[in-house]
């Protein structure tokens, strides 16, 4: 069930616990480094699919951790800072993205997602009250026997499962899975998930989640 | 923009780019003005010494001449008596013998008695101008007329004692004369040119190298108009043009260290901004991501109290940063609320306060000498201050690590000093500690709680309160703090509230 290993170097606590605390939430598997030399001897030491780097790490920055990092590992970076010069020197090296603090954890972990996406790591079977999602499929099936989900159904599953356990309110459900420029009514997300929880029987793991929204709980 | 650099073009004709054509550098002026006066002055001068020499060497020429004839006038009066005595028909003879002895020596006679001619051997005058003739007995009249391309000075004058009227002319020949004159009148037009053609020479090149210091002058201060401060001026000779050069060089050291400053200041402000920018955006990343985290994830009681408990810790954080950097802002304004205040009691008030953090880490402090003494100050700032440095000091400490605080008094003043054994700092580090958001130890202060304002405070309330603070560190030694209380301490003056933390910094390697 897990999808990818992801290397997390910031010195930061409280920080570097809250992106550790989300990307387990949505099932991957974090390592931690609280500084520059620390997070080059966890790479060495270990196979990862993404390093998330804060610019401003003491011992070696951000940018010369990059440097010394196998050159096909992805890196997004993560930085307080917001001149110019130092988001271009992140993309002159090969950076994949970069994200600014403060973040929004579901921006942070849909950039983590389009990274791991782009690079096909990570396991892309994902089970949810006995569903088993087929991220590279687009399928979903149900004890051996596939389930037919219309279009628009499956993107609405798709985001849920990729923010499972977190509350995703109707106006970002149709963000995500309708897109910014469809204009219809939220309800149209209620009478979705109506459906999703009827087809897959996940009434109980597809929660409301009250005054907020939407929740696919998996644990 | 463009226009002005023309303009300031036009106005630097001593620069090679400048067209000299147009217009005339200073220098040249001076010397076409001294060249115009020299040579009127000059030729003026010589043409009046030629004028009164000639004069008087034609007088004494004259006078000699003229006593000639007084002589020749003379003799012949004599003689010409005596043969009119015996002899009247011989006197034709005598005026002709006379005339042709004196033709040899250079005068020639003409003489006439009553109406007709007794001898004339006179060089006729050109264009048969009119020879002069005495009127009376006793006057002589004179006049120089040329007579066959010479000058030859004619004389008339009637002999005395003679029974007929009877007059005699002499001739003399003065083109001699003349022509060394003429001479004399050349060498002094060529003395006047030598002299001239000299001072032209001359004073073109002296005047260039007096006017080289000045555009040279003119070119820094050009070049320092378009806002190169690091240009000097030579300075050489102590003449005016010297000390224009000297005065123009501080000018430009000290506007230059003007701007350096206000940039330097500038560049501060803008670093501090950035910092704070930086050290804002710290927790409210933890404090917007972990609320994030509580509305949206499914957590158990434990989690959502650790996330909240984050949350406080940073908005805790974030309080005493703005708290600091208040407190900061009103003692740089030299607000200072002034009081009667025991710093041993502020001591050991801060004592009480930092034991049981360091007792927690098992940091012993110990009080060596505290003595009494009395300052106009803000207790609790003051304490504060103590507190701070004590803090830091049990945070370089590790386990087992010892802190010892002292106050002594000090030729008037008194010094409190704390010391520990602990990691020490470089000097690198030394030097930007008391910058605002700088941090000796980025993850161990941050961990820790630290704003990275404290030991910027612990600077600013020293300044406020008229004392200096100073940090002396070997890395592995340790650190001594020792902040330097004047001896009638008063906080109110306001003594180095404009001066950057830093400039109080000594960076001794003493070792603790």
């Amino acid at each position: 069930m897990e999808m990818a290993k992801i290397l997390i170097a910031e010195d930061e606590r409280p920080i570097r616990e809250l992106i550790r605390r989300n990307l387990l939430l949505v099932g991957h598997s974090c390592c931690e480094a609280e500084d520059g030399p620390q997070a080059q001897a966890l790479a060495e030491a270990g196979r990862f699919d993404l390093a998330l780097l804060d610019v401003m790490l003491p011992g070696l920055d951000g940018f010369e951790v990059k440097r010394l990092l196998p050159p096909d590992l992805p890196v997004i970076f993560v930085t307080a800072r917001t001149g110019l010069s130092s988001r271009l020197q992140g993309l002159g090296l090969g950076a994949d993205d970069y994200i600014l603090k403060p973040f929004e954890i579901l921006e942070l972990l849909a950039r983590v997602e389009a990274v791991l996406r782009r690079t096909g790591a990570g396991d892309r079977m994902v089970e949810a009250g006995g569903c088993r999602v087929d991220l590279a499929q687009r399928r979903v099936t149900r004890e051996g026997v596939e389930i037919p989900l219309k279009p628009q159904e499956y993107a609405l599953l798709e985001v849920l499962v990729r923010n499972r356990n977190l509350a995703l309110s109707r106006e970002k459900l149709l963000e995500l899975a309708w897109g910014y420029d469809y204009e219809g009514d939220t309800r149209t997300v209620d009478v979705h998930v109506q459906r999703l929880r009827k087809k897959l029987g996940l009434e109980k793991e597809l929660q409301t989640v009250y005054k907020l929204g939407y929740r696919l709980s998996t644990r | 923009m463009e226009r002005r650099r023309k303009k300031t073009d036009v106005d630097r004709p001593a620069e090679g780019r400048a067209p000299r054509t147009a217009r005339l550098s200073f220098w040249q002026k001076i010397y076409l003005c001294t060249l115009a006066l020299f040579l009127f002055c000059l030729n003026a001068g010589v043409f009046a010494v030629a004028a009164v020499g000639q004069s008087s060497s034609f007088e004494a020429e004259r006078e000699r001449l003229l006593t000639r004839q007084h002589f020749i006038a003379e003799t012949l009066a004599q003689d010409m008596a005596a043969v009119e005595a015996r002899r009247p028909g011989a006197l034709p003879a005598l005026a002709q013998d006379y005339a042709l002895s004196y033709g040899g020596s250079g005068a020639w006679l003409k003489v006439t008695r009553g109406g007709s001619t007794l001898a004339d051997r006179l060089p006729a005058p050109d264009d048969a101008a009119a020879l002069p003739e005495a009127e009376q007995e006793g006057t002589r009249v004179w006049e120089v007329l040329p007579a066959g391309g010479r000058r030859v000075l004619y004389v008339s004058a009637l002999l005395p004692g003679q029974g007929e009227r009877t007059a005699l002319t002499c001739a003399f020949d003065m083109e001699q004369f003349f022509a060394a004159w003429g001479r004399t009148a050349r060498a002094f037009q060529g003395i006047a040119l030598a002299a001239s053609a000299m001072l032209a020479v001359g004073l073109h090149f002296a005047l260039r190298g007096l006017g080289r210091p000045l555009a040279r002058l003119a070119e820094a201060a050009q070049a320092i108009g378009d806002g190169d401060y690091t240009i000097r001026a030579r300075e050489d000779g102590q003449d005016e043009i010297g000390q224009l050069a000297r005065a123009f060089n501080e000018m430009a050291r000290r506007t230059g260290e003007t701007v350096e400053g206000l940039a330097e200041a500038a560049r501060e402000k803008q670093r501090f901004a950035d910092n704070l920018a930086h050290e804002l955006r710290t927790p409210l990343t933890a404090i917007g991501g972990y609320a994030e985290y509580i509305a949206r994830a499914e957590l158990c009681g434990e989690e959502r109290a650790q996330a909240a408990q984050i949350i406080q810790e940073e908005t805790r954080r974030l309080s005493s940063m703005s708290e600091r950097l208040l407190t900061m802002a009103s003692l740089r304004e030299g607000k200072l609320h002034a009081e009667s205040v025991d710093l041993a009691q502020a001591a050991h008030a801060a004592l009480r306060a930092v034991r049981p953090q360091a007792a927690s880490r098992r940091v012993q402090i110990t009080a060596e000498r505290v003595e009494p003494f009395w300052i106009k100050g803000d207790r609790d700032l003051l304490v504060s201050l103590a507190v701070n440095l004590m803090d830091n000091a049990v945070k370089a400490s590790g386990e087992g690590g010892q802190v010892t605080l002292s106050l002594l008094r000090d030729s008037g003043g008194a010094l409190l000093t704390v010391e520990d054994r602990g990691t020490g700092m470089d000097s690198q580090t030394l030097s930007r500690l008391g910058e605002p958001f700088y941090r000796a130890d980025n993850s161990r202060s941050r961990a820790q709680g630290g704003t990275g304002l404290g030991v910027a405070f612990c600077f600013a309330v020293t300044q406020a309160h008229g004392a200096s603070l100073s940090f002396d560190s070997q890395p592995g030694h340790g650190t001594r703090a020792v902040v330097r209380f004047p001896a009638c301490g008063n906080g109110q003056t306001g003594e180095g509230t404009h001066a950057g933390p830093r400039k109080e910094k000594e960076k001794t390697d003493g070792g603790g």
